[in-house]
């Protein structure tokens, strides 16, 4: 008979497979989706939309002239909920921005002034920067779905191990490993070398040291019998 | 690698991260002082409910599995032996601080504006729930360790 421990890794592993599993199949999904996205961004034609103007709206809102409930929904922000924004855009050939301001003239009394105005709209440049943002997250789901095809030979591994420190075990475990580093990348370039990836670095080398005195134990364990 | 060799190289990483966990519970901790005592100071907390329970909620949970952390690397560095008890005890108090981390921010946002309020969609953060599971998963390995130990002690 299994030992209790192993018996709830094993247990753990089958549940990590197919949550795994899941995840690789909503990958994929986006994947697919983000290439679509990606293709018809980039053939976007430079006319194909023109968008320039500007736009005020003024929305007041008397509390005093509502029904309790209507009072209540527009104070949970159910009925009204406008955040306040200010946004400006001004990057490959597009000029946009968006103010919403929201005055409280008294206790029952709301006024939201919402300015938009858009002055430029260059759609081919719209599509490079989309197809671009595409093509980085394709690289990043693609990351995920090489880690999880690891993840789910390691969870495999676990679901049907006789010990967490058998060979199969660690095996897995530092492919999965390996397959992180092109996360660490993606974090390095973006965030450069940090203290949380230091820390990363250094929790995996101990992980090593510990994950091999266990495998010793078990070899112990296993001439003893 | 010989079972010494390990040891000792568990106990002189070990010692580092005990020091290091410790500097990051701190700077968590300040990090919240800090940040939550200023809104207060320019009264700036009602409008900037969002970043505050983002702030008091992440940085108490880290603040927390730091010191747990650094905790758990003091008993390594003292032994050597990873795999106890108290250290399984302890990783699983780190899965359980994480889990409740994954939903505390929007708890603490809905508090501060009396209404149902995420900060990013939805009620459970993916972000701490699957460090949770893996911290989770881990202390399993470190329980299955501990008995090992536990009879390699015995048969020593």
């Amino acid at each position: 008979m299994k030992n209790a421990n192993v018996s709830k890794i094993n247990t753990l592993g089958k549940v990590s497979k197919v949550i795994v599993v899941i995840l690789m199949a909503v990958i994929i999904a986006g994947i697919v989706a983000t290439s679509l996205s990606a293709i018809t961004m980039a053939t976007l034609p430079e006319d194909a939309i023109q968008i320039t103007g500007s736009a005020e709206t003024e929305i007041v809102v008397d509390e005093s002239k509502l029904g309790s409930l209507a009072g209540a929904m527009i104070k949970t922000g159910t009925l009204v909920n406008i955040p306040t924004t200010n946004i400006h855009f001004d990057q490959f050939g597009t000029d946009f921005s968006l103010n919403v301001i929201e005055n409280k003239t008294d206790d029952t009394h709301y006024t939201y002034n919402i300015d938009g105005d858009i002055t430029k709209f260059n759609c081919k440049a719209f599509g490079i920067a989309a197809t671009i943002g595409c093509l980085a997250g394709i690289l990043i789901l693609v990351a995920s779905l090489v880690s999880c095809i690891f993840g789910k030979r390691l969870a495999d591994a676990l679901a049907k191990c006789d010990s967490p420190f058998e060979d199969n075990v660690l095996k897995k475990m530092k492919a999965f490993g390996f397959s992180l580093i092109p996360f660490a990348a993606v974090s390095l370039i973006i965030k450069g070398v940090g203290l949380l990836t230091a820390l990363f670095v250094l929790v995996i080398i101990l992980f090593i040291f510990v994950f091999n005195y266990g495998a010793e134990l078990q070899k112990e364990s296993d001439e003893t019998v | 690698m010989k079972k010494t060799t390990a040891i000792a190289k568990i106990q002189e990483n070990s010692t580092g991260m005990t020091v290091l966990m410790a500097i990051i519970g701190l700077l968590c901790l300040g990090a919240v002082i800090l940040g939550v005592g200023d809104s207060f100071y320019h009264s700036t907390f009602a409008e900037k409910k969002e970043e505050m329970a983002q702030l008091l909620s992440t940085g108490t949970v880290f603040a927390a599995c730091a010191f747990i952390a650094s905790y758990i690397f003091r008993g390594i560095s003292r032994t050597g032996i990873p795999f106890t008890e108290s250290a399984v005890k302890a990783m699983k108090l780190i899965a359980e601080v994480l889990f409740a981390g994954s939903f505390l921010p929007n708890v603490l946002l809905s508090l501060f504006s009396g209404k149902y309020a995420t900060l990013h969609g939805s009620f459970i953060e993916i972000a701490m729930l699957i460090p949770s599971i893996l911290i989770f998963c881990f202390a399993q390995f470190f329980s299955y360790g501990a008995m090992l130990q536990k009879e390699s002690d015995e048969t020593v």
